[in-house]
């Protein structure tokens, strides 16, 4: 497939959705999981009304889901969904490495440690 | 145009998970719009002839309190959430499962506005 | 009683960026706001991030949903009972591009 020759190092899967949420392709981890699919669908389908005063309405252009040791990459673009899974350590290192997520992980502390803080 | 308020309802319906009926009424209960879930729970009892002048009745009550007028009003129960809007002259109720998102609920009030001034019209146009 | 929260939102506020923060609790509904956030935003939130954690249901650890528009993003996660929300917004427009986080 012309679209296997295009993947993003570190890519463990994707998906390719039409806006209704038909599947067009799918590989990897996500092959054919229509499950995720429908949850992302109705995760879009939140994200289109979120504060139109700092985002607006539908103007949200790319979605990551960031777990320990993967994350997803969701974008839109010429109305279809693209959906790409990551995995983060190198070869399956179990620590993800911390320069390359840093954003993430800066606020993945912040709201750890301010439940933690709440619940002490 | 009634079908595309319809068809706005029932979308918002599907967006809060654990929602079960979106009802519009006007302060004596006669139902001007009702979208529901229909393989969810019987919630009929959302109809009944005493249910919406009760609120309104409660309403009526809490805007005594001296802290302005009642605007909404959320009631808990063991299987249910009832959450009502005075929008008069309308009502609006939504009937969902006791861990339903209240919060999103709420936040859906600013949105049907524009929906809910079409209806308005053509309650008090004689 | 909440001045714990209080503090927790503000230092959240004094890292770089941000321009508001909220935290939910299980029923959406806010338990406090800090800087320019809109309360409101704690029900959609929340169930984003319920969405979100049908995605992996088995995962022990809570993801962390990132929402980017332009130069504004909104980092969401949920841990047990509370969903934070936080605002961000960097000065000048980069679109962030997925080699750039990589």
């Amino acid at each position: 497939m012309d679209k296997d020759k295009l993947v993003v190092p570190n890519q463990i899967g994707y998906l390719i959705l039409k806006d209704d949420g038909a599947v067009l392709e799918s590989g990897g981890d996500l092959k054919n999981d229509e499950r995720s699919a429908n949850v992302i669908m109705g995760l879009l389908n939140l994200t289109e009304s979120i504060d139109d005063n700092f985002i607006a309405n539908n103007s949200c252009e790319r979605i990551s889901i960031d777990y320990e040791h993967h994350s997803y990459s969701i974008c839109m673009s010429n109305r279809h969904i693209y959906i790409v899974k990551f995995s983060k350590g190198q070869n399956g290192a179990t620590t993800s490495s911390s320069s390359s997520t840093s954003v993430y992980n800066d606020a993945n502390n912040e709201l750890t440690a301010s439940s933690s803080t709440v619940m002490a | 145009m009634s079908d595309d308020i319809k068809k706005y309802f029932n979308g918002l319906l599907q967006k809060v998970s654990g929602l079960y009926v979106i009802q519009i009424t006007d302060r004596d209960g006669v139902p001007l719009l009702r979208v529901s879930n229909s393989q969810e729970k019987n919630v009929d009892f959302a109809l009944m002839p005493s249910f919406i002048p009760t609120f309104t009745t409660a309403c009526d009550q809490a805007s005594k309190l001296g802290l302005g007028r009642n605007k909404t009003i959320i009631s808990m129960y063991s299987n249910y959430q009832v959450v009502q809007m005075n929008k008069l002259p309308l009502i609006l109720t939504f009937v969902g499962a006791e861990d339903c998102n209240t919060g999103h609920i709420l936040a859906l009030e600013h949105q049907v506005d524009g929906y809910l001034e079409d209806i308005k019209l053509a309650v008090t146009e004689p | 009683m909440e001045q714990q929260l209080e503090k927790v939102l503000s230092e959240i506020l004094t890292t770089p960026e941000t321009v508001g923060a909220l935290l939910a609790n299980r029923q959406g509904l806010c338990l406090g706001a800090k800087g320019n956030i809109n309360p409101n935003v704690s029900g959609i939130g929340m169930a984003i991030s319920e969405q979100v954690a049908k995605l992996e249901p088995n995962s022990t650890l809570p993801a962390t949903v990132c929402l980017y528009s332009g130069n504004k993003r909104c980092v969401i996660q949920k841990d047990g009972e509370i969903t934070g929300i936080i605002y961000k917004q960097t000065a000048t427009a980069t679109t962030a591009s997925t080699s750039a986080s990589n």
